[in-house]
């Protein structure tokens, strides 16, 4: 299996303009190397919550210096790895709390945690794990 | 990001002139909103034909706008993409927001998308 590798630095706390950049190279290599037709917006859309999350919660002190984002195309699914030095989080309790919430009047609308839900309606599988003070975040995405 | 508003038959379109709506763009977004509705008692329509992209963080920066503008105003929703109509989907802001395919359904009032 072949996997390709992305490094995304982040200069300063909530950088989410170095996300953006790092998505638009991520596209870029990815319609480069995939061989056959893949709608990549379902996956842009999982990499952007998951990095802007990571980008979101590190303070100047906790602010990993990089995001390492790893990903492989099978026949039909997409795996990716992404790990960071930041303040450690945990996914799965973020999707529970997400689906919690399911007043919509216009009083307690939500102006947040949209994107847990995004994440977890569109990946098969997740799995997060902290090894020493790496956060390691592998998912799957049906393609 | 630019807005351009546009008020036909008593609605206010603001066209956004941008492809995304995203962490990195959407505090300036609330404030073009906040700048170019503050006042306004009206219905209001987003028209997003050349939003590409939107995320979580740019979808709570449009539901925001929406519960900043005077009271009860409504704010509807048009020219939406894939990823757009996505994103509204999955999080079930389709049940809040009336999306059309177009401003002139938006104007008719015609049948969602």
């Amino acid at each position: 299996m072949n996997w390709n590798e992305l490094e995304i630095r982040l200069s300063v706390a909530e950088d989410y303009l170095s996300v953006r950049h790092g998505l638009q190279e991520f596209k870029t290599r990815f319609a480069n190397g995939k061989s056959r037709d893949i709608d990549v917006n379902p996956i842009e859309l999982v990499l952007a919550e998951i990095l802007n999350n990571i980008a979101e919660h590190g303070d100047h002190a906790s602010l990993p210096e990089k995001i390492c984002l790893k990903w492989a195309l099978h026949k039909n699914r997409f795996s990716a790895e992404i790990s960071d030095a930041g303040v450690e989080y945990s996914p799965l309790e973020k999707i529970r709390a997400a689906k919690k919430h399911k007043d919509t009047s216009f009083d307690n609308l939500p102006e947040g945690g949209f994107g847990w839900h995004i994440i977890s309606a569109l990946c098969s599988d997740i799995h997060y794990r902290r090894h020493g003070n790496i956060n390691i975040l592998k998912l799957q995405i049906p393609v | 990001m630019e807005i351009t508003p546009d008020i036909i038959n008593n609605t206010l379109i603001l066209k956004i002139l941008a492809t995304r709506i995203d962490a990195a763009s959407a505090v300036q977004f609330k404030d073009l909103m906040r700048s170019t509705t503050d006042g306004y008692s009206g219905r209001v329509v987003l028209d997003l034909e050349l939003v590409e992209f939107i995320d979580s963080s740019g979808l709570g920066a449009i539901v925001s706008a929406y519960k900043a503008l005077v009271p009860r105003n409504r704010m509807d929703i048009c020219s939406t993409g894939e990823v757009v109509n996505t994103v509204f989907r999955l999080t079930r802001m389709d049940s809040i927001f009336a999306i059309y395919e177009d401003v002139e359904h938006a104007l008719n009032e015609g049948e969602l998308i």
